[in-house]
């Protein structure tokens, strides 16, 4: 009789909850173990503890440590003392500070109005019927550079953008342009990176629009071609508002990776700042007054200033993309 | 959203609602059956799976847990315990002492693991690991550590006098040395200048590898056949000679940096004329007429006279070298060593002389860089640690040795009769290069050392682009350079 009964029931209801089985059906069910609800309910919970232990440990912990730190002054290495919100406001009256952020803006820029663009065009491209048959080995070398790591990278540009013997000026000096001091004229600094970081980081965002585009289904675009709309008309009226949910996640990407741009100008430039302090980027100052200077609260300071400055950025921008989850 | 009548959907609602009206009928019969006859569900089900799921279950609840405590020991407390079992290792008193020395050169490790095989001949009861590390990640982990009190740090480290200065603020990492010095009675064996670079406010916090003299290297057969006769008295004489070389050979007399790296070079032939740019006290002094007139003139071979090869990296002169664009070049003897190892096929044809001088009274030599081992206070195993860093610091046997494995030309005085240092070199025509940096270590200046070196380089970094531009003048180039450490010095005290 019993195996027939356990036979008849599948393995999805024998697993279910008793309290869902009551909601089901109306009939309470009364188990009688000993602690097996309570076995039952935090069995789950164990297995998912891992991660969450060792986020304690590497994620919250340092953040409210960091703010501790972020309040003494550092006397010395192994010494310090409690200051308040010096720190902070030293950050915010610093000179070098708010020449990073101003680095770090235009750079931002550089990336919005010139890496997007590019890697939107490049995806339609991609998208594009003729290029169909050959759309998987287009994204495979797209996505490429984005796994070359940044020390290679950096070092491979640094040869193309020297002054003596650098690809680039070779090829401009066939035009008859005098050599330009691409690293060490502090004009160029920015320019630079953004060279550098169009090559490397233009798969990974068309491949983004590409998902994007791909979510577009046909039919709004023949309805569209039925009404009569041209190609412009498609893209800034179909097209562009449709991909305003990967857009929002793209540009939101851009700006808090250009805010964090660390490895490309610590290599362009050999651990220093730049002339000028042209490529100083906040990390970069964080990690120099941190490790460099030993300011430890100063560093945790101005990395708690960049967090609310990143914040605003993102609020703003969700409001201006109208993102809601 | 499809649309559909009510009827369409019938067959599938009735077949839902009985679907779940079987469920509860099981449910009630079951739970009505197991109470009556077992009392505890756990029996049935044991009943029913035949216990081996059950058994499965356990088994990968277990299983799970193991590794979540594995994990969890593995990342937090790992380095820890390791650490805690080496202090027990050392405070075991009859157990072989551990000690640790940290280097970011691999020529450096050469020479220390060939001290280690030498010291323990003599003291088997010490285990010594030399571990070699990237330059700025020691300084960085020697930081980490000391805010740590020291836990898992080296007991002896290479400290390079350009890192040495941010480790002066406050509390100091390092272990003066004086005591022990004085104990072994070693106090004046080590040239002077180059002990002063690690001394600081009266302490000794470390022992030079190198002397360090910066000489002039040149190309005896070009300077030879352009009939330059060698070594020039004076700077003017030195440019002089590189425009004949210009006009008759096309070659550069020197190379110069053309970026912030300048500084190096500047700083050599600043302290040739007695002064640095951390006078005795420790305050900058940058803003004098030597200092306007050094870099007046580095600027002047470069731009002006274009005698001198301006380049961005130091590979571009390495290779103008090679090419034999480039016939001279102003180097320590670490630099001299760095020649021998880049450009060996003009092995030969080089020869070494004194650098030309100012005005009479300046030294015809200088100093330039320099790497001290130092004693962390934390040791925990100070005395056998001091007799190591002696033994490889302090002996003759290892300072001719070094100069075996490393060229770095040792700073103390007992190694330099030996017969190993007096050879002549081939490289330099067999020329007796032992002889002349002995010469030269006893009238070489000294480098002060200073707590906000790096702060001069950054400020020197700033403002350096618009002076090799052309924007600014040399005067107005050391006025702004010495503004803007004061402000730096005085932010970061």
């Amino acid at each position: 009789m019993c195996f027939y009964i356990t036979s008849f029931i599948r393995e999805e209801d024998m697993l279910m909850n008793e309290s869902h089985i009551e909601k089901k059906t109306g009939v309470t069910v009364n188990y009688k173990g000993k602690f097996s609800k309570l076995k039952k309910k935090s069995l789950p919970y164990l297995f998912i503890s891992p991660f969450f232990l060792v986020y304690t440990l590497v994620g919250i912990y340092p953040f409210f440590n960091g703010i501790w730190i972020s309040l003494n002054k550092q006397l010395s290495l192994t010494t310090s003392k409690y200051v308040g919100l010096l720190n902070y406001k030293n950050v915010l009256t610093d000179d070098r500070f708010w020449n990073s952020m101003r680095n770090a803006t235009v750079y931002t820029c550089g990336s919005l109005f010139i890496i997007l663009p590019i890697a939107l065009f490049v995806a339609l491209l991609v998208k594009s019927k003729k290029l169909a048959k050959y759309r998987g080995i287009i994204t495979t070398l797209l996505f490429s550079p984005n796994v070359t790591s940044v020390i290679v990278v950096s070092m491979i540009f640094m040869y193309f953008l020297k002054k003596d013997g650098g690809i680039f000026n070779g090829v401009l000096g066939l035009f008859g342009v005098p050599p330009i001091s691409f690293l060490t004229d502090p004009a160029w600094a920015i320019a630079d990176l953004l060279i550098l970081c169009t090559w490397k980081y233009l798969g990974i965002n068309s491949l983004y629009f590409l998902a994007g585009l791909q979510n577009i289904s046909d039919e709004v675009i023949e309805a569209s071609l039925i009404d009569g709309a041209n190609k412009v008309q498609r893209f800034f009226h179909i097209t562009i508002p449709l991909l305003r949910p990967i857009m929002a996640f793209i540009v939101f990407q851009a700006i808090i990776g250009s805010f964090n741009l660390f490895g490309e100008p610590f290599m362009l430039i050999a651990g220093g700042a730049g002339a000028k302090d042209s490529m100083l980027f906040p990390t970069l100052f964080l990690y120099q007054q941190a490790f460099k200077k030993f300011n430890f609260g100063f560093a945790a300071a101005l990395g708690y200033i960049l967090m609310a400055f990143l914040l605003v950025i993102t609020m703003i921008q969700m409001k201006f993309f109208k993102v809601k989850e | 959203m499809e649309f559909s009548p009510w009827f369409v959907n019938k067959k599938k609602r009735f077949k839902k609602s009985f679907k779940w009206w079987r469920i509860s009928c099981i449910y009630k019969w079951q739970s009505h059956w197991k109470l009556k006859n077992f009392g505890s569900t756990k029996k049935l089900q044991y009943k029913i799976m035949g216990g081996f799921k059950m058994f499965k279950r356990k088994m990968s609840v277990l299983i799970l847990s193991v590794l979540l405590i594995l994990t969890v020991s593995l990342t937090g407390c790992g380095s820890k315990s390791n650490s805690t079992n080496a202090a027990k290792d050392n405070s075991n008193s009859n157990g072989p002492v551990n000690l640790t020395v940290w280097t970011f050169v691999d020529t450096h490790q050469k020479f220390y693991e060939d001290a280690v095989s030498r010291f323990k001949q003599n003291n088997p009861n010490v285990n010594i690991e030399v571990k070699l590390m990237e330059y700025d990640a020691l300084y960085d982990k020697l930081a980490v550590v000391a805010q740590a009190g020291g836990e898992g740090g080296p007991d002896l480290i290479d400290v390079e006098e350009g890192a040495f200065g941010r480790f002066l603020k406050g509390d100091i990492v390092f272990e003066p040395l004086n005591t022990y010095v004085e104990k072994a009675n070693k106090k004046d064996a080590i040239a002077k200048g180059r002990q002063a670079l690690y001394t600081y406010g009266g302490n000794i916090y470390g022992l030079e590898h190198a002397l360090c003299p910066v000489s002039l290297l040149y190309r005896k057969d070009i300077f030879d056949k352009a009939g330059i006769q060698m070594p020039l008295k004076t700077w003017d004489e030195f440019i002089a000679a590189g425009k004949k070389l210009k006009d008759e050979q096309g070659v550069y007399i020197l190379p110069v940096s053309a970026t912030a790296k300048r500084n190096n070079l500047i700083g050599a032939l600043y302290r040739q004329t007695g002064l640095d740019v951390a006078d005795k006290d420790g305050n900058p002094s940058i803003n004098t007429p030597e200092f306007i007139k050094i870099n007046q003139m580095l600027q002047d071979m470069v731009k002006k006279d274009k005698i001198a090869f301006g380049y961005e990296k130091s590979t571009d002169a390495t290779k103008a070298i090679q090419d034999g664009k480039v016939v001279a070049d102003i180097r320590a003897d670490w630099g001299a060593g760095m020649l021998k190892n880049d450009v060996k096929e003009l092995s030969g044809k080089w020869a070494v002389c004194e650098l030309p001088i100012f005005k009479d009274g300046d030294d015809p030599t200088s100093c330039w860089g320099g790497t001290g081992c130092s004693m962390l206070k934390s040791s925990k195993n100070k005395e056998m640690a001091w007799k190591f860093m002696e033994f490889a610091q302090l002996t003759k046997e290892s300072a001719v040795k070094r100069y075996e494995l490393t060229n770095l030309f040792p700073p103390l005085f007992e190694a330099y009769d030996d017969p190993k240092l007096q050879a002549g070199d081939p490289y330099f025509g067999g020329q007796e290069t032992g002889k002349f940096y002995k010469k030269m270590g006893e009238v070489m200046p000294a480098q002060n050392p200073t707590w906000w070196r790096n702060l001069y380089d950054e400020a020197f970094n700033k403002h350096f682009v618009d002076f090799e531009k052309g924007d600014i003048t040399a005067e107005q180039f050391a006025q702004s350079l010495e503004e803007e450490l004061k402000t730096l010095i005085e932010k970061d005290k």
